[in-house]
């Protein structure tokens, strides 16, 4: 039997469980989401690695691998595993709460130089209790932007919404690379978003307006009502930076405004002239995100070109 | 000494260029597309990327073992002969449309092919 030592506790982790399923076995209250490797949000750190099987680190970059960091999902450890205490938390004060509908806040707190890159995501914890979040804000920008949807009986996200003004909240060390790269600058983008899986394309919409992407922009944001477009007005001005950026919201209950009616997975697809040039990201809840990824795939978009973050509705 | 297969065809080059391609065709090609369905992508073009490795003679460490296990669940699925052949059909053409000549497309398959039984757990 080999065992995962965690804050000093001796945890067995049986021949046929994942690093996850022993911590939860346990009664740890490990971060995690997809359970299959992609989303990265049980990410933890090691100090002793070496051990590990090759899905254990799935997706991250040789530095992060130097690092001892590693997906606890995927993770069979041959021997015992020490694993480092709650990964990098550092503690960080709320600037701002801004109801920007009835079920979503943009929280906003003090940056003290956390290194990020635009689209990636990191812990939020409150009284011990941690869910992933992705950054809206740029590094450029001197504040952490959020977008939390109120889940009525979420663990955290209604203890979130209720923050004031210079309270604190823990943050982790960011992840995930679904973020804007030079292989992308040459081509058009295709940003896809539905409900606050927003958040990290704003990110990377800031990051591509800042590094002066060459081709076309299109963010599309799907909603049921137009109280989910609730970032409506902060698009608009992001618009001014960038002749070729195109918004394209889109609801699926009520058509307003002039406001596209259907499921983005319907609509994007045929708007797109020359697929083999695009890149995609694509963020929102699961399914949204597996039938569109694969949709623009076989449109003609490369594998390596369309990156998805599929977690962001497993939030509670 | 003579260039392996691998070389030929392009390396590890060649199996990028192909796996897009390949995996579009076996995802939209009716007679095996409920196969590939349900797994997730990212698992999918990693799975095709070593298949198409190995049907390129290279750096691939597939046993007999492995295939059989790999695939004991898509032969109570139904995966038979015609299946086999279909896939077989699909990397002929990807490496057709990719301007390989025949005679290594030739060679491709029939490496394989030469995992057929295993595959179908015969």
């Amino acid at each position: 039997m080999n065992f995962v030592i965690h804050e000093g506790r001796r945890l067995e982790c049986r021949p046929d469980e994942t690093v996850l399923e022993a911590l939860l076995r346990q009664g740890v209250d490990a971060p995690y989401s997809c359970r299959a490797g992609v989303c990265h949000a049980c990410l933890c750190r090691s100090e002793n690695g070496r051990g590990l099987n090759p899905e254990s680190f799935r997706g991250l970059s040789a530095e992060q691998k130097a690092d001892g960091w590693f997906l606890t999902c995927q993770a069979k450890p041959e021997g015992d595993l020490v694993l480092r205490d709650a990964a990098g938390y550092r503690s960080a004060r709320v600037l701002s709460l801004r109801q920007a509908a009835p079920d979503v806040f943009i929280l906003r707190l003090e940056s003290r130089d956390l290194p990020y890159r635009p689209g990636q995501f990191l812990q939020l914890r409150l009284d011990g209790l941690s869910r992933p979040y992705s950054l809206a804000s740029h590094p450029a920008e001197s504040h952490l932007e959020f977008h939390i949807r109120r889940l009525d009986g979420g663990a955290l996200s209604p203890r979130l919404c209720a923050l004031r003004e210079g309270d604190s909240v823990d943050i982790g060390e960011a992840a995930g690379s679904c973020h804007y790269a030079s292989i992308h600058a040459g081509t058009d983008l295709v940003l896809a978003a539905t409900g606050t899986g927003l958040a990290p394309l704003i990110g990377i919409l800031k990051d591509a307006i800042k590094k002066e992407h060459g081709g076309w922009i299109f963010l599309f944001h799907g909603g049921r009502t137009a109280e989910d477009l609730y970032f409506d007005g902060e698009i608009r001005e992001l618009m001014k930076k960038h002749p070729r950026l195109l918004y394209r919201p889109a609801l699926t209950r009520a058509s307003q405004n002039g406001i596209a009616s259907g499921r983005l997975t319907e609509l994007i697809p045929p708007l797109l002239k020359t697929p083999a040039q695009c890149s995609a990201f694509l963020c929102g809840h699961p399914d949204f995100v597996r039938e569109l990824r694969l949709k623009l795939f076989l449109a003609g978009l490369p594998s390596a070109r369309i990156l998805a973050d599929a977690f962001s509705h497993a939030r509670s | 000494m003579a260039q392996s297969l691998y070389e030929r065809i392009g390396g590890e080059a060649a199996v990028n260029a192909a796996v897009d391609l390949f995996y579009r065709k076996v995802l939209t090609d009716a007679r095996i597309s409920h196969f590939f369905a349900s797994v997730d992508m990212d698992r999918q073009i990693a799975k095709q990327k070593a298949f198409l490795t190995f049907a390129f003679g290279g750096p691939a460490h597939y046993s007999g073992k492995d295939m059989r296990a790999g695939h004991a669940h898509l032969v109570k699925m139904g995966l038979n002969d015609s299946h086999f052949d279909a896939v077989i059909e699909n990397l002929g053409s990807t490496l057709k449309e990719l301007g390989v000549p025949a005679a290594l497309i030739g060679e491709a398959a029939a490496i394989a092919e030469s995992t057929r039984k295993d595959v179908l757990g015969k």
